[in-house]
């Protein structure tokens, strides 16, 4: 089951061009994998993309509606993300939507964390969890994992 | 196939009939007194959905230039 983050989301609506991105997630949803968001990238999608044409909403709500699973289930998923900020204390660089994106995958099950965002630590915390990451993990990510060394209580 | 509305009491006690009707391509809206919390499709209903179609829409509108692409978020409070 793979998670899929917000930017994710926006290059399966939209065409983007930054290093093929529409590319890549067509790729991933042409899979046979089961995929999954959550409430709150449906909100970033909507936020971002408020300003283009309506159209591209119309095509997450005939995404959402027939091929990724929605869930909206906000308290489980916080639940996960703050046993993560208990389980990483201080070294959890990492901000609050993107803890809770990291938390609402794992209370969902998922596997795979699906997520382009290589700046602000989605993808080293997802792996830090035990979640592998798409598109595949790089150098980056391990060096940025093995600054999360969690804290034990 | 069909969209049914259903609430998690169904799902613990119905859920044999539900993974039946996912098998036969059903699709299900998972409420909590009346909200939605979870859309559940049918591995039938999405593997019907055609992303060749799909994409084409998607390439048949301009590019998008968002300032922020990767949704980073800042660090806050």
């Amino acid at each position: 089951m793979i998670y899929l983050d917000a930017n994710v989301l926006v290059a399966s609506v939209a065409l983007v061009v930054d290093e093929d991105r529409t590319e890549q997630a067509e790729r991933l949803l042409r899979g046979r994998e089961v995929f999954y968001t959550s409430a709150l990238g449906d909100y970033e999608v909507r936020k971002h993309l408020a300003a283009h044409d309506d159209q591209h909403l119309m095509l997450l709500d005939a995404l959402i509606n027939q091929k990724v699973r929605l869930n909206i289930a906000w308290d489980v998923a916080i639940i996960q993300a703050l046993k993560i900020a208990r389980q990483f204390k201080a070294q959890l660089a990492v901000d609050s939507a993107d803890t809770l994106h990291v938390g609402w995958a794992l209370a969902l099950g998922a596997d795979t964390f699906a997520s382009f965002d290589r700046r602000s630590g989605p993808r080293p915390l997802a792996m830090a969890v035990g979640l592998k990451v798409w598109p595949k993990a790089g150098p980056e990510d391990f060096a940025a994992m093995s600054r999360l060394k969690p804290k034990r209580s | 196939m069909k969209t049914e509305h259903i609430n998690s009491t169904q799902v613990r006690h119905e859920w044999k009939s539900i993974v039946q009707g996912l098998a036969s391509g059903n699709c299900y809206v998972v409420e909590n007194f009346g909200k939605p919390e979870a859309i559940v499709i049918s591995p039938q209903a999405a593997d019907k959905f055609d992303l060749d179609v799909y994409f084409a829409r998607v390439r048949n509108l301009p590019p998008v230039r968002l300032a922020n692409v990767e949704i980073t978020r800042s660090s806050e409070l």
